[in-house]
């Protein structure tokens, strides 16, 4: 009797485990027939054949994305695009990728690749050179930055598709002027919280991941210092360790879970209105601006604020996101087709228009369209000329992994900033010379 | 009577067609199993990386070395073992609480069996999506709790800070996978002929004497084959950290598992990276070796 039941109740068990294992698996459409016809020229004229490409990109919060694909598939219907939309998190994405890429994976054809893995997939050769597709002369439409960052070894490897740079984000309302220097956004933030105004001075990122990188660069880049030149690790200076210590008295005006906080939960507090200042990235802006944001039309934006030991002007992490060519992919004619359309002048201004994000192209920050939509473009157009990049190194990951896991633990508490700045100079030294 | 004719027929030795046809299902251990194991460990005798692949070159056990010189390797191999002597322990207790309850005759018996699983039944990065919620430090309900119980004066990051955030990892997994242990002692409850219990109590053996001279010799061989499987689950945590801390704060709750995935796909060090699974396997095989001895010893 006993044994029946526990029979019965096994076997329910079972049943409810296979049904979820078949929700798991149900989510493959099945729709990698890549129809090509062998050595294709993709010739625009009336070729009978549909080409299907694969493009993987993160998820897309806005409708920018799909607006894109809808015009290029109108301009060019032989042509099929099978978007491919992978996690928000850019190192889970990156993590996604180099498993593919490096088992030879050949379903994707066109990636969107973060502005710090292009060395790394060069170097490990997964993408294609574009040096015949894509001309210096063209090359020069763009900002420079973003172009920089996907050269290696003097090819170019992605064409920019948005950039990104780190900006300060306040209460207009609050704060008529925004502060320049880090005391000042420490002072004001502190007066407005006294004052009950707001329930927190600041919010940033300093979750132990990729942000928490771009965030203590800027600090340290703001501050006259700097994590490598040419070959040389040059992180251990009195600058970067007084950058550190200026980025831990944050802590004091920013909410007690901020070192578990990634871009959402802070952008989520800002629209609240419990806030004063944000630093966060400028696809903030259109939500922040939003009907349901508490905030709308009450938000400015400034560049990073400076240290004492800085240059003129704060210096912002250069973000941004690229288009690269699977060297495997067997359609490599009209994925390029397609990079060149999501990166022409028509479907960048969709992109700024529809989504916020920033153009790749100089002369978009001088479009009327554009600036409209986004009237902090103008603004933004020279924080992005002085924006700096991270380290450029095909083991940009371990550099990146060093900076977070000793800045954490500096924030944490765990040892003190010249500590911290030295174990990272001498794993970042190690790093280069292997 | 006409298959018999036909094997004698090929004049094959019965011993050696016995080896014939036991050879597809043992190419296929090799294929999956060995294979896997030995290519891991000749990866790990090389500086192999994946940005540079022509470039690896046989460097003997220098990843050992360095492995063992390591401090960030001994955090790993600290909280993870911390990680599997707790949860583990928690889970016993509160597992075989759970299947004491349940072998207990009473009405709706069995809505309480099925309802316990739930936790179970629902996958790892689920469960440890929620558990972050629920440990937020701004619309976390443990800390809505907490504070109407007048426990904590004000909402604290739960999962921010280097004390707490491995035993929050700890209290989520005890909460999956203690049904699970449940459910397997239960098993092992329910093969104890009741007579003893009846014979016990004529001799005059009290309730916690049945207990301990009769429930728990009977129940240790279910027991160590749950343990077993528990431990070596809890040895090779991985999503749940890894969805809710990420490793953070400070590498506090770093895994070993956690710490190969990072080498071989993040930094792509496959060198360095296969060298830790290599370990990760010896500390495995170790540990199922003391449960084998311990069972065998049960079995004597």
């Amino acid at each position: 009797m006993r044994t029946k039941r526990l029979l019965v109740f096994l076997l329910i068990f079972a049943v409810l485990v296979f049904m979820l294992a078949a929700c798991g698996s149900s989510e493959k459409s099945g729709d990698n027939s890549t129809e090509s016809q062998p050595e294709e020229k993709v010739s625009e004229s009336k070729s009978e054949e549909v080409v299907t490409i694969t493009y993987a990109r993160g998820k897309d919060i806005t409708p920018a994305t799909q607006k894109m694909l809808e015009a290029f598939e109108d301009k060019y219907p032989n042509i099929k695009v099978n978007y491919q939309e992978m996690p928000s998190q850019s190192d889970q994405q990156h993590n996604a990728f180099v498993t593919a890429l490096s088992a030879g994976d050949d379903s994707v054809d066109v990636y969107r690749l973060d502005i710090i893995w292009p060395s790394e997939f060069a170097s490990a050769g997964w993408i294609l050179p574009l040096d015949d597709y894509f001309s210096e002369e063209e090359r020069e439409k763009f900002l420079q930055g973003p172009i920089q960052g996907c050269t290696y070894n003097g090819s170019i490897y992605a064409v920019p598709l948005y950039t990104d740079a780190g900006v300060l984000y306040y209460r207009k309302d609050l704060i008529p002027n925004p502060p320049e220097t880090w005391d000042e956004l420490y002072s004001i933030g502190k007066k407005l919280m006294d004052e009950g105004k707001v329930e927190y001075g600041f919010v940033f990122q300093a979750n132990q991941y990729e942000g928490l990188v771009c965030n203590v660069l800027e600090y340290i880049h703001s501050n006259g210092g700097k994590v490598i030149d040419g070959s040389n690790v040059v992180l251990n200076s009195e600058n970067a360790i007084e950058a550190l210590n200026i980025f831990k008295k944050m802590l004091d005006i920013a909410p007690e879970g901020v070192t578990t906080y990634i871009e959402n939960d802070g952008g989520v507090m800002f629209q609240e209105g419990k806030v004063a200042f944000m630093r966060n990235w400028p696809s903030w802006w259109s939500k922040l601006n939003s009907d349901e944001s508490a905030v709308k039309g009450k938000v400015g934006v400034a560049p990073i604020p400076k240290g004492p030991n800085g240059d003129a002007t704060g210096k912002a992490t250069l973000g941004g996101w690229n288009l690269a060519i699977n060297k495997n992919s067997k359609n490599k004619d009209a994925a390029w087709t397609f990079i060149e359309f999501m990166t022409g002048e028509e479907a960048q201004k969709i992109q700024a228009i529809e989504g916020g994000f920033l153009p790749v192209r100089q002369n978009l920050y001088k479009d009327a369209d554009v600036i409209k939509a986004n009237p902090h473009f103008e603004s933004m157009y020279d924080v992005l000329v002085n924006a700096l990049p991270r380290p450029v190194s095909p083991f940009y990951p371990k550099i990146s992994e060093s900076i977070q896991i000793n800045t954490h633990k500096f924030l944490m508490g765990e040892i003190d900033a010249k500590t911290a700045i030295e174990n990272m100079a001498k794993e970042i030294q190690e790093i280069l010379e292997q | 009577m006409q298959k018999r004719r036909s094997i004698k027929s090929t004049g094959i030795p019965e011993n050696i067609l016995g080896y014939l046809m036991v050879t597809p299902a043992l190419l296929c251990i090799l294929l999956i199993a060995i294979f896997p194991i030995v290519r891991t460990f000749s990866l790990s005798l090389t500086d192999m990386k994946m940005q540079f692949p022509d470039a690896a070159k046989y460097i003997g056990l220098n990843n050992y070395v360095k492995l063992l010189k390591d401090e960030r390797f001994w955090n790993a191999t600290c909280n993870t073992l911390f990680f599997t002597i707790v949860s583990v322990a928690m889970e016993l207790v509160i597992g075989f609480t759970m299947a004491l309850v349940m072998n207990m005759p009473f009405k709706g018996r069995g809505l309480v069996r099925a309802a316990v699983l739930v936790p179970w039944a629902i996958p790892t990065t689920i469960s440890a999506t929620m558990w972050k919620f629920m440990y937020h430090d701004q619309f976390g309900v443990i800390n809505d709790i907490l504070l109407r119980m007048g426990l904590i004066d004000q909402y604290k990051p739960w999962l921010g800070s280097t004390l707490s955030a491995l035993w929050c990892a700890i209290i989520a997994d005890v909460w999956k996978t203690a049904p699970f242990m449940g459910l397997l002692l239960l098993a092992g409850l329910q093969t104890i002929p009741i007579e003893l219990y009846e014979s016990a109590t004529v001799d005059g053996a009290g309730r916690i004497r049945r207990f301990f001279n009769i429930t728990v010799p009977l129940i240790m061989p279910t027991m160590l084959v749950a343990l077993i499987f528990r431990t070596l689950d809890a040895f090779r945590v991985f999503d749940l950290i890894f969805v809710m801390t990420g490793g953070g704060p400070g590498n506090s709750t770093e895994t070993l598992s956690m710490y190969a995935y990072t080498m071989l796909f993040r930094n792509l060090d496959f060198g360095l990276g296969s060298a830790i699974a290599v370990l990760i396997f010896i500390f495995v095989f170790l540990i199922s070796l003391i449960y084998i001895y311990l069972l065998n010893i049960q079995n004597d």
